[in-house]
């Protein structure tokens, strides 16, 4: 394992080289911290973006779900998110970079001004994301012990410090590079492997074909009620709009048009990505390791099987780069909605700057701890909170964005009222307390509906000077 | 339609085109047939990861071509 652990060591010397080296840019000014100057180019920011939300779970889990799920249910949950980009760059890019702020709170609190919008906002993106910062620590802590041998608690101690420093420090300029280097390590070892395990053997489709012959259940989903799989669709479908390490990357590019191509060309990475790890690198898997017990472990068993020691090290260290690519832009946006959307509107045009830039470092240190703290014993069940996490964002956040931004009777009641019953409604149908047969998410997200168009069409119309300040944000 | 925003047709063509086809794709027919040992359910999920990038940067450089 020594160069494996080689390779990982100076990739985390590496991150936080980035991140102390940015950190004399990006300190005192909020632009750079928050959106790294608004001056990223498209190309980098795809690959940004792409590498925020391929997770973990999106090298290893996506393989190891369909190892034991089948194809079809694992493409479905990622499915989802590849509709989100196309909901993301026709309903909210353009809108969101021509508003020119930092945050999704910063927007639903100009579009729906009261204090119930302004702190709940972002208090739910603090539990969501604490609770999601908590997964991804423990996805590292146990792929660092399966594959380096290194135990769960130290591992997580390492690679909490190491993110912490470079985000707290070097903020979104940070994190953009270290992504565009996680996001391109992802991109070039999953496809690499593909491509050449294609090679071999001539064609997907003889392999797909060998693979179903063994394993015929790998093609199959009938065993599973569309419901399971229907609810994990829609809550990244309608997340990836508003999801706020998402909507900060849509900030950072230099222009409306450069954030919409960022978006589109992450999409492609993404989709391209998730397909050839499921139709490629699983039926492999299938042939070669048909009895697995923990299918998560199909990813490395095919690339130690298939590849010299040097590729398998790189592999390694493209898992750890998918688990803190998503890691680090979770810590940026969680520390946002503290130092930025809390403190900083309760702090508007008391503090200097400079007691501001210690708060932006202090907030990603406290939730980083915190998170840290959390995952040395995490919940059992933490992986499946993860996506509530983000679904209670989806049921909350969705509706009350969109329609701020394209339906002009939405209004200050309308809006309130559909976080607010999005976020309640999503809560007790997760805890079973309201149970309709029906993913949650999609109830949650009826009845934000409802709420808006209750609110919108009952309550006093917004004023001419807000309407023209949103029509100019579509311009 | 006065109460809404304007969206570009082509935009407003590709998001109702993407979200039918969602629809579609989930009907409980296509989880019992199978083509080449997958479902059609997972053809579909799989032409929905393909066709949605292609299409929405058509769309793209369609609406850039047009300003």
């Amino acid at each position: 394992m020594l160069v494996e652990r080689v390779l990982v060591v100076l990739y985390l010397v590496g991150c936080v080289g980035i991140g102390i080296f940015a950190s004399r840019k990006v300190l005192g000014s909020r632009d750079e911290y928050w959106v790294a100057g608004r001056r990223i180019g498209t190309t980098v920011n795809a690959m940004a973006i792409m590498a925020s939300l391929a997770s973990g779970g999106s090298i290893i889990g996506v393989m190891g779900l369909a190892y034991s799920q089948g194809i079809p249910a694992t493409l479905a949950l990622f499915a989802g998110a590849v509709l989100g980009f196309p909901l993301a760059s026709i309903l909210v890019a353009r809108q969101l970079r021509n508003f020119g702020k930092y945050t999704i709170t910063d927007f639903l609190a100009f579009r729906y001004p009261n204090s119930v919008v302004r702190y709940l906002v972002p208090s739910l993106i603090v539990i969501a994301f604490t609770i999601y910062i908590v997964a991804q620590l423990k996805a590292a802590g146990i792929t660092a012990y399966a594959l380096l041998g290194i135990p769960y608690d130290t591992a997580i101690v390492l690679a909490t410090l190491v993110f912490i420093v470079y985000v707290s420090f070097g903020g979104m300029v940070a994190i953009t590079w270290t992504d565009m280097i996680q996001g391109a390590l992802m991109l070039i070892v999953v496809l690499g492997a593909a491509l050449a395990m294609v090679w071999r053997v001539g064609s997907p489709m003889e392999l797909m074909r060998q693979a179903t012959a063994v394993a015929p259940e790998l093609g199959q989903v009938k065993h599973q009620p569309v419901a399971s799989y229907l609810g994990y669709f829609v809550i990244w479908a309608t997340a990836i709009p508003v999801i706020p390490h998402i909507v900060m990357r849509v900030s950072t590019a230099r222009d409306a048009k450069g954030a919409r191509m960022s978006l589109n060309l992450a999409m492609l990475a993404y989709s391209v990505m998730i397909l050839a790890a499921v139709l490629v690198i699983v039926p492999v898997g299938k042939l070669h390791f048909p009895g697995l017990e923990d299918a998560d472990q199909v990813f490395l068993k095919v690339m130690g099987s298939e590849f010299p020691t040097l590729i398998r090290g790189v592999a390694v260290a493209a898992v750890l780069a998918a688990v803190m690519s998503t890691t680090d832009a979770l810590l940026l946006a969680c520390s946002s909605a503290i130092a930025h959307d809390i403190l900083g509107g309760l702090l508007k045009g008391r503090a200097s700057e400079k007691t501001m830039a210690v708060i932006r470092v202090g907030a990603a240190w406290v939730v980083g701890l915190l998170a840290l703290y959390w995952a040395l014993s995490p919940p059992e069940l933490i992986s499946k909170f993860y996506t509530a996490g983000v679904g209670l964002l989806s049921a909350s956040l969705f509706v009350p964005t969109i329609a701020g931004l394209w339906w002009k009777r939405a209004n200050l009641v309308g809006g309130t009222a559909a976080l607010v019953a999005g976020a309640a409604t999503y809560i007790l149908a997760e805890l079973e307390v309201l149970d309709l047969g029906i993913a949650p998410v999609v109830v949650a997200l009826a009845a934000s509906a409802i709420a808006m168009l209750v609110g919108g069409l009952l309550g006093r119309r917004e004023s001419t000077p807000m309407l023209e300040a949103i029509s100019a944000l579509h311009e | 339609m006065k109460e809404f925003f304007a969206m570009r047709r082509g935009e407003a063509a590709a998001l109702l085109f993407l979200v039918a086809f969602s629809t579609f794709s989930f009907l409980p027919v296509w989880r019992d047939i199978e083509i080449g040992g997958i479902a059609v359910f997972g053809w579909l999920m799989i032409a929905l990861m393909l066709i949605s990038p292609v299409l929405t940067l058509f769309v793209f450089f369609r609406g850039q071509r047009m300003e």
